[in-house]
């Protein structure tokens, strides 16, 4: 049986958990556990192996959503995870000290995944740091000839997460359309 | 120095200067309060001294205004006060002594007490747009005195509209029939007629000025804040979308006149709630001016190219529009084709350009694609997509009742 997955990928601590908390059916299946490592000085739980969460559709489909763990130790599981996904959420904290380097590592590490399918890109902690802009992050993405959609982003904000997945559904097809 | 009235501490990092002047300033500091910390630049400071005179200064300030604009500058040098650079800092002159470093560490607390515009108004701005011949008065307030409330955070969530629910948001939507070139010639707007076209071109001059101006339009004034990209406008948004869609006379009794502004003498302080932020709200005035109609200075018939994605999450989403972006990006088209390819109204394609020719989003140009590639992109997954679709609208619908 096929798995309809998406995938929601970033460094630490730019919410991914949150994220799919937001929109799935279910309570999330977390893996948190108490941050050890340098994560620590971000948060004081981290996600060491994946969540999980579901979206329920008509006919008995069902939406997998999957959250890759944030640290990069982890980045053998990235292609496990990826395989049969719809598309990819990337999830950016802009109060990190380099969000670009971040949104190059992310884009580079998921670059055959994304060729595939799609990537919609979100941009947390805005309200905390404002700067870079999100015209800045387009402007990042079009050294690597890329227009993804680039949106500010509140991970506890179910819309916000709704809109980003549906950019990523019509940049995989502009043609679906939704009952209006 | 009055301890009993600066009794607050102040973080300072200092850049610029050798490591052993580094040292000798960090104990000149101690010495002179225990309320002054020398920090580094991680550790969030609240003011920035830099030394100009040092190799690469003007180059760091520019870097640390760019990167952190609620700071306080304190620039210091041998030389006068520069008059090149544009904003706003603190001079501190060369030779360093006690007094003078008092002095300015008073002034860096004093503005640190008060959360004003004032501190507002260093934020960074942005690169300015190219700027409007209109002529303004040569007396320009750039540094408003009176301390202000800052506004809160006023970004809202997106608000996402279906056809029927965008009828009853936006008004009277006239239906196109895209195969009749008499009505889509007549289903256009020059914004420059409206309200939407003194707002654009104002604030395309309030940032190459990086100045606080007002429009003032005989209705409600409207001020454009550059450094925070924010609109300051004392009208609800039902007398907005009213007047958005209203002809400005172009006499001289109805004329338009973007002034400078005299923070003091304006309601901001009593009513910092009306402030938006001003790409959401050009994007909404545009519509609102629209109504479903496209501007007069793009060709309908002429491939339009979209420079990138709306930041959709802050703005109001018109019907169809996440569907318009998606093709637009994959390659560009002319409005009446998109409406046909997306087999969708003329009015939504036209409402939506609209929007993004306000945020200076799109491009028109001549070439007109082959038809190999109009097409279609197929997806094996459109059927599951679909219910994905719907799912999320709904979910958003329910969060919304």
């Amino acid at each position: 049986m096929i798995q309809h997955k998406i995938i929601f990928t970033g460094p630490v601590g730019a919410g991914k958990t949150t994220a799919i908390n937001s929109i799935s059916d279910i309570a999330p299946v977390k893996t948190d556990a108490t941050a050890s490592d340098m994560t620590k000085g971000r948060k004081a739980e981290t996600t060491v192996a994946m969540d999980y969460g579901v979206m329920n559709l008509p006919d008995g489909d069902k939406i997998h959503l999957y959250g890759t763990p944030g640290q990069e130790r982890f980045d053998f599981m990235w292609d496990i995870l990826t395989e049969g996904g719809i598309g990819l959420i990337l999830l950016l904290d802009n109060s990190r000290k380099n969000p670009f380097q971040d949104l190059n590592f992310f884009i580079n590490a998921f670059d055959d995944f994304i060729k595939q399918t799609s990537v919609a890109i979100g941009v947390t902690q805005m309200d905390l740091k404002a700067t870079p802009t999100i015209e800045q992050y387009h402007q990042e993405l079009k050294k690597l000839k890329a227009t993804y959609p680039v949106f500010a982003v509140d991970a506890r904000n179910s819309r916000d997460v709704s809109i980003l997945v549906q950019s990523l559904l019509f940049s995989i097809d502009p043609g679906i359309e939704g009952d209006n | 120095m009055n301890q009993r009235e600066n009794n607050k501490s102040i973080k300072i990092a200092i850049h610029g200067v050798p490591h052993s002047t580094h040292k000798i300033l960090c104990l000149f500091f101690k010495q002179i309060s225990e309320h002054i910390k020398i920090v580094n630049d991680a550790d969030s400071p609240d003011v920035d001294l830099i030394d100009i005179d040092f190799a690469g200064g003007d180059k760091i300030l520019a870097k640390q205004r760019a990167e952190h604009p609620e700071r306080i500058f304190v620039i210091t040098s041998l030389k006068n006060k520069p008059n090149t650079i544009e904003y706003d800092y603190l001079f501190l002159k060369k030779p360093l002594t006690r007094e003078r470093i008092i002095q300015i560490i008073m002034q860096c607390q004093l503005q640190l007490k008060q959360p004003t515009i004032q501190k507002k108004q260093v934020k960074a701005a942005s690169k300015p747009s190219t700027p409007q011949a209109t002529v303004l008065p040569a007396t320009v307030d750039k540094k408003p005195a009176s301390p202000i409330k800052p506004p809160e955070n006023h970004t809202r969530p997106a608000e996402e509209f279906n056809e029927k629910g965008f009828t009853h948001f936006i008004g009277l939507i006239p239906t196109i029939d895209i195969k009749d070139p008499a009505q889509i010639a007549q289903a256009c707007f020059s914004p420059e007629d409206y309200f939407l076209g003194y707002v654009y071109n104002a604030i395309k001059i309030s940032h190459h000025k990086k100045q606080v101006l007002q429009v003032d339009a005989s209705w409600r004034p409207l001020l454009i804040f550059p450094h925070s990209h924010e609109i300051w406008l004392d009208a609800n948004e039902h007398q907005l979308r009213a007047f958005a869609g209203l002809k400005i006379s172009r006499t001289s009794e109805g004329k338009v006149r973007i002034l400078p502004v005299n923070l003091q003498k304006t309601k901001v302080n009593q009513a910092s709630d009306k402030f938006q932020n001003e790409e959401s709200f050009l994007w909404k005035l545009a519509i609102w001016t629209s109504k479903g109609r496209y501007p007069q200075q793009l060709d309908p018939t002429k491939p339009i190219v979209l420079k990138h994605w709306p930041n959709f999450t802050r703005l109001v989403i018109t019907p169809h529009a996440l569907r318009i972006t998606a093709l637009l990006i994959q390659q560009p088209q002319s409005m009446l084709d998109v409406a046909k390819t997306l087999n969708i109204g003329a009015q939504y394609v036209f409402v939506f350009i609209s929007g993004c020719q306000a945020l200076n989003l799109v491009a028109q140009i001549e070439r007109k694609p082959g038809p190999e590639e109009k097409t279609k992109k197929k997806n094996n997954a459109s059927g599951l997509l679909s219910k994905l679709l719907n799912k999320l609208r709904a979910k958003n619908h329910d969060d919304t009742a």
